[in-house]
């Protein structure tokens, strides 16, 4: 029953299954190194309060996702704290055993440690964040490489940099609310978001006002406007955002105008947004004189002969209008329908980047093609991806300076969404 | 940063998950068609029967990692350390027959599950709710810091009843009739949280999981029930299986009178108790072994809490008392699982009396008074400190949880089962076997599915 | 109880003892016969189930041979043997079992751990001592259930086919009710089997019938029997109490390899075509009898028209003779003994006929004599005073007048007195004969009796005699005339004062005796004679000097009358007692 349906062949279950494990192992030689002197010392300050000085077994237990090569870091700097408060590990015959389980769980890592002296034990346990780790994937001519920009507890719908003069501003499109973060200098942050390599934190946050109910697979996009920062389409409502020197100002209102067809050309199409359906309705403005079938995602696309626009229709079809033809590509069956062009230095240096139909493979994926002639043809291995694809959007040249997609990734167990900055990189 | 790449024994069950991805959002969802779901339990059971959870919204939702969420609420807060909590109620929402929910109407369908609280469930942990102009207020007697949380649970969901006495709520979906064995149920279109992709639901209920599962194979159905012992064969049958994460708690509960008026020879029954049997066998391998009132991806310390075997200190513990004879009965929740209840019920009698307690088991539906009684208790909270108060709600503990840090939770766990009078037995979690048909069906955190995110296969 | 009672008695009697001898010995005969049977049967079901169950023990052996044989098990086996987890086959046993169609299931390691177990799935992992059987022939074994009772079955115990390690099945069926349905019995036999899996007797261990449920402490004693002794026990149980519901019923204890009785087989046939049968033969013999009884009453009459009507007619002729027919004859109607018995009886009551015309002849002429006698002596007394007046008055008149008159008035007195007492003489034997019937009416006799103490206490005193009563404190109520009753004590104690001129002690007592007024006279006087107290209450009988014999036979008339009785006690030298019985009244007996 291989078939480009939604619902994946349940022989190729277990084969995901691996794939998954097999992803989660084949992330070690790609992580981050991580810095455990803070929460080591923590947590020595916190035995110390327990056991007083003298001497002490140390025995640590790994229940987390932690790797197994931490786990010496983390004792060496463990038992060098412990000693600067009087704990002196290593002693096989000592009275006192201090048990590490390194354990985890929804908030994050945990951290206990039980004081066992005699028959009584003492338990004392410290929180640990957690991280995230930057992925790549090469292919056949390219390479997909994407780092995480932020990790949020709610829907996400877009995200996208601005730059106002040399300050730099994240903005975050929720079904509720915009957010604007601004880079910290400091360190790590774990509060509610988690930032990546990037460590933003927020600065302002606004409501979306509207009368309106959204419809449930609510989407939305943010634009750079040329007359002020960005414009937020949402279903039934667009919001515009304008610098006001050091913040930001943001007005919403009701709308039910067109929606801009993002892309690297910069085609003036609009699309108007069936609110109750999650699709355009296929009404262009200004249009191409066609008439064209409902879609869920438009781009436009540097084509040899000019500029096309690539569409994915509701009906699972690919569709490529150039010259006023609307012609089919084919080798888009396993396409989901989030897609964005980038732009790299390789092949045509025009790709489209894509989100999978999750058939045939474990869990969703990401991958690159190019268009050529009316077929598409894959530029880069799937990228596999820890979640489900939400949402694709051209990021142009904002975010870090790269050409490159934002890619919204809902992440479960537990529920978040990551924004991943996503581009190609030549082999 | 920790490293993702290892996975522990404890988060064995996250490749598990990836058959929830698989469902998951790949292109976007075509509305249109009927889902039809099976269940062996009444939709409209409390708390959280399916029916309810379709057509019923609760104040607010939770996610897993940022607590609650708005939803007929769209924000609240607390006043008197606590004590008084004020809830913002979402203008322009409807119930399905068109009328306008308002604070009054909340605050009439809180006060109406308080007055009749269901079985298994903890009382109200407020002492009055009115409406206030667009806002409900809540005052309670002891502060309660987690009620944006527990109004997430699903006992709390506002209902109303029209005039000819149906259930109206401001759900995804209205109910339009019972044929055939099956409630069916239209999408409401006027929902203020979007109009849901199918058109409709049809939900066949009080109907046997192999049934359910034969139905399923036949294309007769959409969505089925997985039990956690089946989870295991339903995987080796290739079903394509939503799981959750463990959210029903197996416990063993005794009075604290009668033969199990000490501490001793309750303690003596705990230590009996072979969990590992239960989980390897009965179980088969599916959820946690626990003697901790959170799972361990909530608390995170459940390891803590010993879930070995002492027959030795048992027998010792209970000393040369010759005991009469005791009953083990299972409540209404661990009846619902049937046999395997009937089963663990029969495995824990045999634990105890190796450790020399005279039980048998009560006979299934019988409604005999036992000193020991097997429960199922489900957890909807997600925050830990919430989740650890709505257990001890629903076994009837009378102390809340006042410390917001992983150790301060489990200072307040181990007091409540250090009295020995509830027994933690196994953390198990909730499956769905799905249908072709179905896209991008996802599980609550309490593990139902969110049938109104799903669309079917097909629709335009 | 009259000749021809007795005649019919006695034929009734033989003829029912010799019907009751004819069916008491058909009777024996047809239990007998009817044991044999039953012996025959009990032993060709005890047979048959012997031959039954060896043919399920082999069955159940090959099922579990062919189990053991199966892909299945060497599927399950093969994945155990390569470190394979047992968890899975859980629940295994079920359609294995179903398959084969086993009651009982278990699927064990070689370790004796069970993995799956059909008949208590909770036991997994526990240990199954039944692998010791492995290959053996099929045993009896007690299984134990999940609700806390035992079962008892026939099971075999296999390794399944090329296992490595061994993995074991062991199953069979249960012996119970199913497995006994299955028997072919004849009707009105039943096979029950009792479980012995508890120290007592417990009826609740019977499978086979609901009855033997019910009524199952009445196997008991045969139960404990073959449980104890370990061998074939027979006896007659009666389940209901009823004959025609009893049951022969043969005790067969079961036995595990070892020797140890698991259950009892009660081999159970009905009684009630023998009962049925000692029944009718019993109503034919009842039958009998009763045409025999009319027989004999038929015979009887005939008999007593030959026999018994001349004997009973000179029984009531005899009987009439005694109630003073003396005029009564009987019929001689043969010349046999009983016609020569009624011409004597003839010839007797002729003379006796006879002899009492002359004896009350004799009887009227004493009668008279002693009537003039008495009124001879009674007369003679004032006559002779009369006499001697009217001489001396006749002597008088040669007197001077004045001694004349004096001599004349005192004569005329002297004369009236004795003419009074002439008179008085006469009114007595005139009352006597003129006694009144009495007016019965309600009194207490205690009345009465106080009535004549009352009068005739001072004339006591005056003679010096000392009058004690005794009157009982509650109401002696009579139907009485009390005049009459006055008149009769009156005399009583008259003649009590008569027989005491020297004085002594009257005692005067009225009590109740049973349903009687009991009113007593005693005196202290002379006391009378035995014949004097034979004949004391015979008009004209007087053992005074100036008595007219009168007084003791009007009390004796007065008390007759009242319907009641009147006695004299006496020693000769000792008093009197004079005795009075009068019934007391109906309304104060109520």
């Amino acid at each position: 029953m291989e078939s480009a349906g939604y619902n994946p062949p349940q022989r190729m279950m277990d084969k995901r299954c691996l794939a998954i494990a097999l992803l989660l192992v084949g992330l070690i030689p790609a992580a981050h190194a991580a810095n455990w002197d803070q929460p080591a010392g923590d947590l020595a300050k916190q035995i110390a309060t327990l056991a007083g000085p003298g001497p002490a077994k140390l025995v640590i237990r790994n229940e987390s996702s932690l790797a197994p090569g931490e786990i010496p870091v983390i004792r060496r700097l463990l038992e060098r704290d412990l000693r600067g408060f009087g704990i002196v590990t290593g002693g096989n015959d000592s009275a006192m055993l201090i048990r590490l389980t390194l354990s985890e769980n929804l908030q994050g890592g945990l951290w206990v440690a039980e004081v066992v002296e005699g028959t009584e034990t003492r338990v004392t346990m410290l929180p640990v964040a957690l991280g995230a780790a930057t992925v790549s994937a090469s292919g056949p001519s390219l390479t997909l490489r994407r780092s995480l920009v932020i990790t949020e507890p709610d829907a996400v719908l877009d995200a996208q940099i601005f730059s106002v003069g040399a300050t730099q501003r994240l903005v975050v499109l929720e079904p509720e609310r915009i957010l604007i973060f601004v880079r910290s200098a400091a360190g790590l942050s774990f509060g509610g978001s988690v930032a990546g390599a990037s460590n933003w934190v927020e600065d302002q946050r606004f409501a979306i006002a509207r009368t309106r109910a959204f419809p449930r697979d609510v989407r939305g996009e943010l634009v750079a406007a040329p007359d002020h920062l960005f414009d937020a389409y949402l279903p039934g409502v667009s919001c515009t955002g304008t610098n006001t020197g050091a913040q930001l100002a943001m007005a919403c209102a009701d709308s039910d105008d067109p929606w801009p067809i993002s892309g690297p050309v910069g085609l003036t199409q609009r699309a108007f947004y069936n609110a109750m359906r999650d699709s355009f309705t296929g009404v262009l403005a200004p249009g191409f004189g066609m008439e064209v079938a409902p879609f869920y995602q438009a781009s436009d696309i540097a084509r040899p002969t000019g500029t096309g626009l690539l569409m994915g229709g509701i009906d699972g079809r690919v569709m490529l209008i150039e010259n006023s033809t609307v012609k089919p590509v084919t080798g888009a069956s396993d396409w989901g329908s989030d897609f964005a062009v980038i732009r790299s230095e390789c092949g045509s240096g025009v790709q489209v980047l894509v989100s999978g139909t999750g058939a045939g493979s474990n869990g969703d994926s990401l991958r690159a093609y190019e268009i050529v002639g009316r077929e598409a043809i894959a530029m880069s291995a799937p990228l596999p991806v820890e979640g489900a694809v939400m949402a694709i959007h051209a990021a142009g040249n904002n975010i870090s300076g790269e050409t490159g997609a934002t890619v919204i990734v809902r992440r479960d167990g537990p529920v978040r969404y990551e924004v991943w900055n996503v581009s190609a990189l030549c082999n | 940063m920790f490293r993702r790449s290892a996975i522990s024994a404890q988060w064995a069950w996250l490749p598990l998950l990836c058959l929830t991805l698989s469902a998951a959002a790949r292109t976007r969802p075509h509305y249109g068609g009927t889902l039809r779901m099976e269940t062996e339990g009444d939709p409209w059971q409390m708390p959280d029967g399916m029916a309810r959870r379709l057509v019923l919204d609760t104040l607010t939702t939770v996610n897993d990692a940022a607590g609650a969420q708005p939803a007929l609420a769209i924000r609240w807060e607390s006043q008197n350390a606590a004590h008084r909590w004020e809830f913002w109620i979402r203008p322009g929402v409807h119930f399905q027959d068109g009328e306008v929910l308002t604070a009054d109407t909340v605050a009439a369908a809180l006060t109406d599950v308080c007055a009749r609280p269901a079985a298994g469930m903890g009382a109200c942990p407020w002492k009055t709710v009115r409406g206030v102009g667009p806002s409900v207020v809540f005052v309670s007697e002891a502060p309660e810091p987690d009620l944006p949380e527990l109004l997430a649970q699903t006992e709390f969901a506002i209902a109303r009843q029209d005039a000819t006495g149906a259930v109206m709520g401001t759900g995804p979906f209205r109910v339009t009739g019972f044929v055939n064995g099956a409630l069916t149920l239209v999408a409401n279109d006027d929902c203020w949280s979007g109009r849901p992709f199918a058109d409709g639901v049809e939900l066949r209920t009080r109907r046997a999981v192999r049934d359910q599962w034969l139905d399923l194979s036949v294309g007769k159905t959409d969505v089925v029930e997985v039990p956690p012992e089946l989870l295991r064969q339903a995987q080796q049958q290739h079903l394509n299986v939503l799981v959750s994460r463990p959210v029903d708690l197996l416990a063993l509960t005794m009075e604290s009178s009668g033969w199990f008026a000490s501490r001793e020879m309750r303690q003596a029954a705990a230590l009996a108790v072979d969990r590992t049997a239960l989980y390897n066998v009965i179980f088969q391998k599916q959820g946690e072994v626990t003697a901790s009132l959170l799972p361990e991806a909530l608390g995170g310390y459940s390891f803590l809490f010993s879930t070995e075997r002492d027959l030795d200190r048992a027998r010792a513990l209970r000393g040369g008392a010759t005991t009469p004879g005791l009953t083990l009965g299972a409540d209404a929740s661990a009846a619902d699982m049937g046999a395997t209840g009937q089963l663990a019920a029969e495995r824990l009698a045999l634990n105890l009396h190796e450790a020399g307690f005279n039980v048998q088991v009560a006979a299934p539906g019988s409604h005999v008074k036992a000193e020991l009684v097997l429960r199922r208790v489900h957890l909807e909270a997600t925050g830990p400190r919430a989740a650890l108060d709505e257990m001890l709600a629903r076994f009837g503990q009378n102390s809340s949880v006042s410390g917001t840090d992983a150790a301060a939770l489990w200072r307040e766990e181990r007091g409540v089962l250090n009295a020995e009078t509830v027994v933690p037995l196994l953390w198990l979690p909730r499956a769905w076997a799905v249908g072709e048909r179905v896209r991008d069906l996802r599980l609550t955190p309490d593990g139902a599915p969110l049938l109104a995110d799903a669309s079917v296969e097909g629709a335009k | 109880m009259t000749l021809r009672q007795k005649m019919l008695l006695m034929l009734a009697l033989t003829v029912m003892g010799v019907v009751a001898a004819v069916g008491w010995t058909g009777s024996v005969r047809v239990r007998h016969v009817f044991e044999a049977i039953d012996r025959q049967q009990t032993d060709m079901l005890v047979g048959q189930f012997q031959r039954e169950f060896n043919q399920r023990s082999v069955d159940t052996a090959e099922a579990m041979g062919r189990m053991a044989d199966s892909d299945v098990l060497k599927r399950i086996a093969f994945d155990l043997g390569n470190g394979g987890d047992s968890a899975p086959y859980l629940t295994v046993a079920l359609p294995l079992a179903q398959e084969y169609r086993l009651e009982y299931l278990e699927l064990v390691t070689h370790d004796g751990s069970i993995i799956s177990s059909l008949q208590w799935t909770a036991r997994f992992g526990y240990k199954e001592p039944a692998i010791a059987a492995t290959g053996k022939p099929a045993f009896l074994k007690q299984e134990d259930l999940p609700d806390g009772t035992s079962q008892i079955g026939l099971f075999a115990t296999r390794t399944v086919t090329g296992s490595d390690p061994p993995v074991y099945v062991v199953g069979g069926r249960q012996l119970g009710a199913e497995f006994l349905r299955n028997f072919p019995v004849p009707a009105g036999t039943q096979l029950l089997i009792y479980r012995n899996v508890s120290g007592a007797f417990d009826a609740r261990n019977f499978v086979g019938s609901r009855e033997a449920l019910t009524a199952g402490d009445h196997y008991r004693a045969l139960v404990d029997d073959a449980r104890s002794g370990g061998n074939n026990t027979e006896g007659v149980v009666y389940p209901t109490g009823r004959d025609e519901d009893s049951m022969s019923v043969t005790a067969i204890p079961l036995k595990t390899p070892s020797g140890d009785v698991l259950a009892v087989l009660l081999v159970a046939n009905s009684r009630r075509s023998m009962v049925e049968v000692q029944r009718h033969i019993r109503d034919i013999a009842f039958g009998i009898a009763g045409l025999g009884i009319i027989f004999a009453v038929v015979a009887s009459l005939w008999i007593a028209a030959r026999i018994s009507r001349p004997i009973e007619e000179l029984a009531r002729a005899a009987g009439q003779v005694a109630a003073g027919d003396w005029e009564t004859r009987v019929e001689i109607r043969s010349r046999d003994e009983v016609g020569d018995l009624a011409r004597s009886f003839n010839n007797m009551t002729r003379q006796l006929a006879e002899q009492r015309e002359r004896l009350v002849q004799t009887e009227r002429v004493a009668a008279w004599r002693e009537l003039a006698r008495r009124l001879a002596h009674e007369l003679k007394n004032p006559l002779m005073p009369l006499q001697i007046t009217v001489e001396n008055m006749v002597r008088a008149k040669k007197l001077p007048k004045k001694q004349f008159d004096e001599v004349f008035n005192e004569s005329t007195t002297t004369l009236e007195e004795e003419i009074e007492n002439l008179k008085t003489i006469v009114g007595r034997f005139s009352d006597f004969s003129k006694l009144p019937r009495p007016q019965a009416v309600e009194m207490d006799a205690r009345e009465a009796v106080r009535r004549v103490v009352k009068l005739y206490g001072p004339a006591l005193e005056e003679k010096h005699i000392e009058l004690g009563t005794s009157i009982t404190a509650e109401p002696l109520p009579i139907l009485g005339d009390s005049e009459l009753l006055h008149r009769a004590l009156s005399n009583l104690v008259l003649n009590a004062m008569d027989g005491m001129p020297e004085g002594g002690t009257l005692t005067v007592s009225a009590v109740r005796a049973r349903q009687t007024a009991r009113i007593s006279v005693a005196d202290t006087g002379a006391g009378l004679t035995p014949e004097e107290c034979e004949r004391l209450f015979t008009p004209y009988y007087t053992t005074k000097q100036h008595g007219t014999g009168l007084g003791l036979a009007i009390v004796q008339s007065v008390i007759t009358d009242h319907n009641g009785t009147i006695a004299v006690e006496s020693v000769e030298g000792g008093g009197a007692r004079f005795v009075i019985e009068l019934p007391l009244a109906e309304t104060a007996e109520a």
